[in-house]
């Protein structure tokens, strides 16, 4: 029995980690990959921290203004008051951040009034990741790596666990808490082109929707402009902060850094632009296109992390915090993964609700090998593949950057019958030790219950709000200022505005 | 593009079983992304690693059509070769399955035994330029190619190796960091920085340019300023690298008799226990019993090491800080 149970090994799974372990939980972090080698280490943005009364104000009011009247405000004013702390923090922890002698430097990024974004070169991702787990390991959180979370092992309401299958053995056990926290970050793979890494399925938003947790705010998908063509590299928003421009699918530096500058600020931006386009930036144009960034929404959260099933807790990418709106802005994607990891962490550590050992993680296994040995004998590979690549192009299409309700609808259904195909499918293989056959059938599964979520939400925003662009309701329609919450209904997802 | 990939799936790396697979890509794909194509239509148990597929989570290094790569970064274009790109383990690393590696022993646990966070010292305000060498250091992705190809581990797995040292480095150049003293006495002992024999492959092999060879001498610059010289922990290594120390500066050339006799513990302990040996050397004429006297010039050699000396006094003293 652990005290919390952290799944996801990104920047807001090992700062809930460690923000738990500071509470004097015994606390296990189960992550598919290494947690240095999750999706966050390729995040290039910075981290809006504007320090003072004055900088933290119109930090709020440019958050709200690109989430067009969905953000909620007092989670708003909570992170923006909290984000110089949060950046300190990760300073005195070993994040490098770069400086202006000896004072932590902020640079401007697209659609902020003023400069705000403390950073890292071009590697703030990777820098934060690697110092949130030295932390982790400095302090004592116990690993799990190469375990893909199955399924939330629920007593009654409450979640007391999850059950989990670990890649090299293809074992099926239960890992009962006292606390778990989601931190599985987007589905980005449900969209194509897009800036997916392999492991972002969705995996957590699947887990905990049907396990009868509210999703909220799931139709606004954010795409960036800069992903490098032929790439799933997304450019870091920095290098317009420093002057380079984004025009006709091109971004050029325009004189605006030297060649001693661009290495010094963008040498992992040049070495990789150049492996994987083979374009050098300092003489010719980046050829860019856009392509899904993140998704805004979540597992519906309080500004403490807390989901509405008991003991569950989600952040980062996959928790809907409320924070974006309709809306991201460059810079604050990360500072909510730092911000919610550290409270769901806090909260889940002080969480001292007494859980009995019982039967049900046991059982809750049994049924996840039953079902996993099931579907160890269907077909699988390239049937479930071509599933993953159909819904993704499908996604771009019908619930993309353009939506109207005939796509939608015709998204859905096809969405639904995806759904009865791939319950015919299966791992392709009885293999039990490393069968990526299996866990491809698995994420494709989690990626079309997201999807579905996503699809259905969009259908029911009649409005052009933030992202969220409809073609047949181009206007924004104020009456409809409301969030949308999707939760799992026997016949599919069911939609309804939050009650405010 | 018509590409066969030869997949190592059994044997050994000088005799590997393959298995074919062929796949239609464009030439400009990434020859990982071309393998996660062939896995995810062809054969579900291939086993291999990676996930970022844009050269930032180190994950997917393979061996190539003999060349060891971070395989997202490369396209099937260029890599193969007459159609075939052949996919192997890397060197050293030891396989759980097909070109999977067990990373955990190959890598994590060395890199682990660093990785503990920054202890804060509290101290003065910290600026750019001394934060600039850990900046530098974290742009490591953990990619485990300077391990590849370095030659210790060729022949002890148990050497920390570049990348695990990189980590010490990172720690070592961190001015917030109050146990850097600490953490160099942990990288000096056996395994260490002091078993590099710094021959530049770790440089070489690293893609991102980030010079491993050249931090770990700078490591041990750093560890020498804070008194831990080579051999620590192990009495003997100390005691002949004192030795020897002592003997070129005093005498301006190496007095191989008595480093041999310090080293083993002084003239009574180290003359038993190289008795045997000085017999053996005197009778083939490779050693004599005239005494070994200064070598001309060496009172400029002397000078050399005062200046040293001097030049290090302020690292020495942080130390004592």
């Amino acid at each position: 029995m652990h005290d919390v149970l952290v799944i996801g090994g990104g920047i807001a799974g090992l700062r809930a980690a460690v923000a738990a372990r500071s509470t004097g939980a015994a606390v296990a972090l189960l992550s598919q990959s290494h947690p240095t080698r999750s999706y966050s280490v390729t995040v290039q943005d910075g981290i809006n921290a504007p320090d003072g009364t004055e900088g933290r104000d119109s930090h709020v009011s440019d958050t709200m203004a690109a989430g067009a009247g969905l953000n909620v405000p007092m989670v708003v004013n909570s992170i923006c008051r909290d984000a110089p702390v949060l950046v300190e923090e990760l300073d005195r922890m070993g994040v490098p951040f770069n400086r202006v002698g000896s004072v932590i430097d902020r640079v401007g990024a697209p659609g902020s009034s003023q400069p705000r974004s403390a950073y890292v070169n071009d590697i703030t991702g990777l820098t934060v990741t690697q110092t949130l787990f030295e932390q982790a390991i400095g302090t004592g959180v116990q690993f799990f790596e190469e375990w893909i979370a199955l399924s939330l092992i629920m007593d009654r309401d409450e979640c007391v666990g999850a059950v989990a299958l670990q890649l090299a053995t293809g074992a099926v056990e239960a890992f009962e808490a006292r606390a778990v926290v989601l931190a599985t970050g987007g589905p980005r793979r449900a969209f194509e082109p897009s800036t997916a890494s392999l492991h972002c399925n969705g995996g957590g938003l699947a887990m905990a929707y049907r396990a009868g947790a509210p999703l909220i705010d799931m139709e606004f998908v954010q795409y960036t402009p800069m992903v490098l063509s032929g790439s799933r590299l997304a450019l870091s928003p920095l290098l317009l902060g420093a002057g380079a421009v984004l025009e006709d699918g091109n971004v050029r530096l325009n004189g605006a850094l030297d060649d001693a500058q661009l290495e010094s600020r963008f040498p992992d931006t040049l070495l990789r632009v150049e492996a994987l386009s083979g374009v050098d930036i300092r003489k010719d144009p980046a050829p860019v296109h856009s392509g899904m960034a993140r998704l805004l929404g979540g597992i519906d959260v309080t500004t403490q992390g807390e989901t509405s099933v008991l003991g569950l807790y989600a952040a980062g990418e996959c928790a809907g915090t409320g924070f974006h709106g309709a809306q991201a802005l460059d810079g604050n994607f990360l500072l909510v993964s730092i911000a919610s990891g550290k409270n769901a962490g806090l909260t889940a550590g002080a969480h001292t609700r007494r859980v009995d050992e019982s039967k049900v993680g046991e059982q809750a296994a049994e049924a996840a090998r039953t079902a996993l040995d099931a579907a160890l004998g269907r077909p699988g590979g390239a049937p479930v593949a071509a599933l993953r690549s159909d819904l993704a192009s499908l996604m771009h299409e019908k619930v993309g950057q353009s939506r109207d309700a005939n796509g939608l609808k015709e998204a859905i259904q096809r969405i639904q019958a995806m759904r009865e195909e791939h319950a015919q499918l299966g791992a392709g293989s009885n293999t039990r030790d490393f069968n990526f056959g299996l866990v491809q059938y698995l994420e494709v599964g989690s990626l079309l219950d997201v999807a579905e979520t996503i699809a259905a939400s969009a259908l029911e925003r009649t409005e052009s709000r933030g992202v969220h662009r409809r073609t047949d309701h181009p206007d924004l329609d104020t009456s409809q200022g409301g969030r949308l919450q999707v939760t799992k209904g026997r016949d599919g997802p069911h939609v309804s505005t939050e009650n405010a | 593009m018509e590409i066969t990939f030869k997949f190592q799936r059994g044997g050994t790396r000088a005799n590997p079983e393959y298995v074919d697979y062929q796949i239609d890509v464009p030439p400009e794909m990434t020859v990982f992304d071309a393998l996660i194509a062939v896995r995810e239509t062809q054969d579900g148990t291939l086993a291999f690693r990676g996930n970022c597929s844009v050269g930032f989570c180190g994950d997917c290094t393979l061996s190539v059509n003999g060349a060891q790569k971070v395989t997202c970064l490369i396209n099937v274009g260029k890599t193969q070769k007459e159609g075939v790109i052949t996919v192997q383990p890397i060197r050293y690393a030891p396989v759980e399955k097909d070109v999977m590696h067990n990373m955990r022993k190959f890598l994590w646990d060395k890199v682990d035994t660093f990785a503990r966070g920054v202890v804060p010292n509290g101290g003065h305000p910290v600026t750019d330029e001394e934060l600039r060498p850990v900046r530098k250091a974290m742009r490591c992705t953990t990619c485990g190619l300077c391990d590849e190809g370095c030659t210790v581990i060729d022949v002890n797995l148990d050497f920390y190796g570049p990348a695990a040292l990189t980590k010490l480095y990172r720690f070592a150049f961190d001015p917030r960091d109050g146990i850097t003293a600490e953490r160099l006495r942990e990288g000096s002992e056996i395994h260490g920085i002091w078993d590099c024999v710094h021959c530049w492959e770790a440089t070489e092999h690293c893609p991102f340019g980030l010079e491993p060879t050249h931090l770990i001498m700078d490591t041990r610059d750093r560890a020498i300023a804070h008194g831990i010289k080579s051999g620590y922990g192990n009495k003997m290594l100390e005691r002949h690298y004192d030795a020897f120390e002592e003997s070129i500066s005093r005498k301006g050339w190496l007095d191989e008799r008595s480093v041999a006799l310090q080293t083993y513990g002084g003239l009574i302990k180290g003359g038993l226990h190289t008795l045997p040996l000085g017999i053996r050397a005197l009778r083939k004429g490779k050693a004599t019993l005239k005494p070994h006297y200064k070598r001309p010039g060496a009172d400029r050699i002397r000078k050399i090491f005062d200046r040293y000396n001097r030049a290090n006094a302020g690292l020495r003293k942080e130390k004592q800080r």
